[in-house]
């Protein structure tokens, strides 16, 4: 392994190799900061650009492209509130409150640092623990996906800033909407309406930039100036970049934990970066002392949320390259690559192709770290400009960026009306308490959340009671014993703070 | 108050729902009718809650805006968005951007502010058409369908 990995090494020192990763790097933060461009759609568009190059290339470009694609949604979901890929919606939830607070410089260095930190922790668990752990991924079956799903949906707890009855409302409305279509399992044709364009479901992208953007640019336009100042105003003592970067370095345990949260949920094929960031803000609000700043501009949100999206592209890459399962969408499509290319996944490609493999893993670890200084650059640059624009062009602007993101998906202008339903219905909502953030967690947990359980049902048909697999597995036991802890923990919080004469955080009814 | 019309509503888009119930698969409903149910009750106690304590004001809501304020916004983004098959996204992203961009302005409207606008209008509607189309091959709504 090692003369490969040094091979792998030296291979991207080469100025060309350079030049590509930063290419790819900074043409996927590019991409990765449109709503409604997702990771997952550049790199598909990035494929056939590549069959005209050798595979070690090809596939660093698509590698490094990712990696900035994951990144660069960041950019939008701190300065405008719009999520730019599905893996930066918690991003928004505090990036946005601190752009808001006039902190969108420490929002976007936040947001540099934590991924640039996710990304090399990902690449250091592929290089030196794919094999255990995708050996360990092989373990989970329908029941633990059912149980991933229902320690996901604990995150309402987390999410609920205001009434917590009001959080669980919006998740079950995000579940409700996410039963529209045909059926993970069976094929049963649901709640369409008549309308075929629903037989495929309400569209995740054009959801997610209906409830968190369109209500942003309802109230822009509506009140013709800011919420906020959102004009940087001095940060306290972190007047700078440098202190800045100094300041979320200072935050060791939350860069760690999150990192390794978003390997670990990035290694389950399926999951990837939309849930992982969303699984990382949680246990980061758990963890910290004064849980009440989450979602009032807490900069740990946001360097939990871009540290573990970014964990998950290694992560997501340990079950594609070691068992040919692929963990996220775009790993899904790289893996196509690989296979076009006549490489097969397996132990035997670490082996064989052992300079293209660690050629390519070592160009996500440079990819991450040229995210570093690119990012800061563009992404503040990225910040200058929004924050300098009169909002009679930023509304408009965000509004016809978002009009691209929905039409984009499927080309369908019925995407877009329903991008507008959902963000008036998430206006309204928000007005009487019920927040975007649960229903799009009920949104992206729904299919795994039913697939779990018809699958798991299904396949233990032959049991007297199906339905006690559920409790029965080993791993399906640790899911729920993680699931009650973070449905008890709150409370343990709350009377812990009530014995120390702390006000409890807001509203949980 | 709200809470009493979020609750009806809510209870409302929940029987559009339920009378659409047909399922073939083995465990196909499971799920949406544990949902369905939950949400129902979740509803009906938002709505007894909110009709008891109509006349106070919760608390974590945020202001509102004003009626007028918000249709004007609401109607501008669903006029744009009807009009997209018709218009396409060059012509409907120029009309639509300048019209709110016009109507955003804060001070007096002059011949001067609104070339500005229009002039801002079609350099970033022409900038995003030619980056999507040009560059990422993304197909956009053309003039006439």
């Amino acid at each position: 392994m090692f003369p490969d990995l040094l091979d792998g090494l030296v291979a991207n020192l080469h100025p060309a190799m350079l030049l590509l990763v930063l290419v790819g790097t900074v043409a996927g933060m590019a991409i990765g900061a449109m709503p409604g461009l997702s990771a997952t759609m550049g790199v598909a568009l990035l494929v056939p650009f590549t069959f005209a190059m050798d595979p070690t290339p090809g596939l660093v470009l698509l590698g490094a492209f990712y990696m900035g694609a994951i990144y660069g949604g960041s950019f939008t979901a701190i300065l405008v509130n719009a999520p730019g890929t599905p893996s930066s919606i918690a991003t928004a939830i505090d990036g946005y409150e601190m752009t808001k607070q006039g902190r969108s410089e420490h929002a976007i260095v936040a947001a540099t640092v934590g991924s640039f930190v996710g990304g090399l922790v990902g690449v250091a668990f592929l290089i030196f623990l794919a094999p255990p752990l995708a050996d360990f991924s092989l373990r989970f079956g329908p029941q633990e996906y059912f149980w991933v799903a229902v320690f996901g949906l604990t995150i309402i707890v987390s999410m609920s800033t205001g009434s917590l009855f009001k959080g669980l409302i919006g998740g079950a409305f995000g579940l409700l909407l996410a039963t529209v279509g045909i059926s993970p399992v069976g094929g049963d044709v649901r709640f369409t309406f008549g309308q075929p364009v629903l037989q495929g479901g309400v569209p995740l992208v054009p959801a997610l930039i209906g409830l968190f953007t369109i209500p942003e640019v309802i109230r822009l336009v509506a009140r013709r100036r800011r919420e906020a100042e959102m004009a940087d105003a001095a940060d306290g003592d972190l007047q700078g970049w440098l202190p800045m970067v100094k300041d979320i370095l200072s935050r060791p345990v939350n860069l760690a934990r999150s990192s390794v949260i978003g390997t670990m949920v990035g290694i389950l094929p399926g999951a990837g970066g939309s849930v992982a960031n969303l699984v990382a803000y949680n246990e980061a609000k758990r963890a910290s002392k004064h849980p009440e700043t989450f979602g009032r501009g807490e900069v740990d949100g946001v360097v939990a949320a871009e540290s573990a999206n970014n964990g998950t592209v290694g992560g997501g890459f340990i079950p594609t390259l070691t068992l040919g399962v692929p963990g996220t969408p775009p790993d899904a499509i790289i893996l196509g690559v690989l296979l076009l290319h006549g490489l097969r996944p397996g132990a035997e490609l670490f082996t064989t192709s052992g300079d293209l493999v660690y050629t390519f893993i070592i160009a996500l670890a440079v990819s991450a770290v040229m995210m570093a200084p690119v990012g800061l650059v563009a992404g503040r640059g990225l910040q200058r400009g929004v924050v300098a624009l009169p909002v009679r062009y930023l509304a408009p602007g965000i509004a016809l960026l978002s009009i691209v993101g929905a039409y984009a998906i499927r080309s369908s202008v019925i995407d877009v009306a329903i991008m507008l339903v959902l963000g008036v219905a998430a206006y309204f909502l928000s007005r009487v308490g019920i927040g975007a953030a649960p229903i799009v967690l009920g949104l992206v947990l729904g299919p795994i959340l039913e697939t779990g359980l018809v699958q798991g049902m299904l396949t233990s048909t032959g049991a007297a009671q199906p339905w006690l697999t559920f409790f029965t597995r080993p791993v399906s036991l640790v899911l729920v014993a993680m699931s009650a802890l973070a449905l008890l923990w709150p409370v343990y919080q709350a009377r812990a703070r009530r014995d120390r004469g702390v006000p409890a955080q807001g509203g949980a009814d | 108050m709200r809470d009493l019309v979020t609750g009806v509503v809510l209870l409302a888009l929940i029987a559009t729902f339920w009378v659409q119930r047909d399922y073939r698969a083995a465990y196909g409903g499971v799920l949406p009718d544990t949902v369905m149910v939950l949400l129902a009750v979740m509803g009906l106690t938002l709505a007894v809650r909110g009709f008891l304590a109509r006349r106070s004001v919760a608390e974590e809501t945020e202001a509102g805006l004003p009626w007028r304020a918000l249709l004007r916004a609401v109607g501008l983004l669903a006029a744009w968005a009807l009009t997209l098959p018709y218009l396409g996204y060059l012509a409907g992203g120029i009309v639509f951007f300048t019209l709110m961009s016009l109507l955003m302005r804060t001070e007096r409207l002059t011949w001067r502010g609104a070339v500005l606008d229009l002039a801002v209008a079609c350099a970033v509607v022409g900038a995003f058409y030619l980056l999507f189309t040009q560059v990422l091959y993304v197909r956009l709504p053309q003039l006439g369908g």
